[in-house]
């Protein structure tokens, strides 16, 4: 399994990621760890 | 925030859908806004419920880098002041000497070392200068190769370019 953040958005100093997953069950509800 | 889901792309989502988080919309992406300083990490992950999946990811949104004759050096904050920094280095001759150098504002510091096997070197450095509240360090590592160098500031809170 696999997380990866990417950039959706910058203003100013604010940036905006987006997070996207590999090879996890789709069929599952997650809870966030860090950061989220 | 609980109740995160999947999209089709693999996209973490608040889906609006019973027992899932409620975005905007239905399907609703999950944004996750920083205002990162140079060489800060960003963390994020997924926990299912129960626990039994976890999937985390790290990333340095703004890398203070830089490159030298196919060698770089990477500068990541341990600690959101820059009390505490880890220098990670690559590209260097494998197994051979280098020369570690820092200077955070005329407090210089250099020393021997020795590449690993793999091209890379890595240490924890302790940027504050006594007496000072807020500077910027100078970190190089040379070798026969190449000589790439950081320039970080700490002490003080360092937004975007």
């Amino acid at each position: 399994m696999k997380l990866v953040l990417k950039e959706s958005e910058r203003a100013g100093a604010v940036i905006k990621f987006r997070l996207f997953v590999e090879n996890l069950p789709k069929d599952a509800v997650y809870s966030p760890g860090l950061g989220l | 925030m609980q109740g995160l889901t999947l999209g089709e792309s693999g996209i973490v989502i608040c889906s609006g859908k019973p027992g899932t988080c409620k975005g905007e919309k239905p399907d609703a992406p999950v944004d996750l806004a920083t205002q990162p300083v140079l060489g800060e990490p960003l963390g994020a992950g997924l926990v299912s419920a129960g626990g039994s999946i976890r999937a985390l990811v790290k990333t340095v949104p703004i890398p203070l880098r830089s490159q030298d004759g196919g060698c770089s050096i990477d500068a990541t904050l341990l600690t959101p002041g820059a009390e505490l920094v880890w220098i990670e280095a690559s590209g260097f001759p494998a197994g051979k000497e280098a020369t570690f150098d820092s200077d955070s504002d005329g407090e210089r510091q250099t020393k021997q070392v020795r590449v690993d096997a793999d091209g890379t070197y890595s240490t924890a450095i302790l940027p504050y200068k006594q007496g000072q509240r807020s500077g910027t360090i100078r970190v190089t590592l040379k070798s026969t190769a190449c000589s790439p160098t950081v320039n970080l500031p700490w002490g003080r809170r360092n937004s975007l370019p």
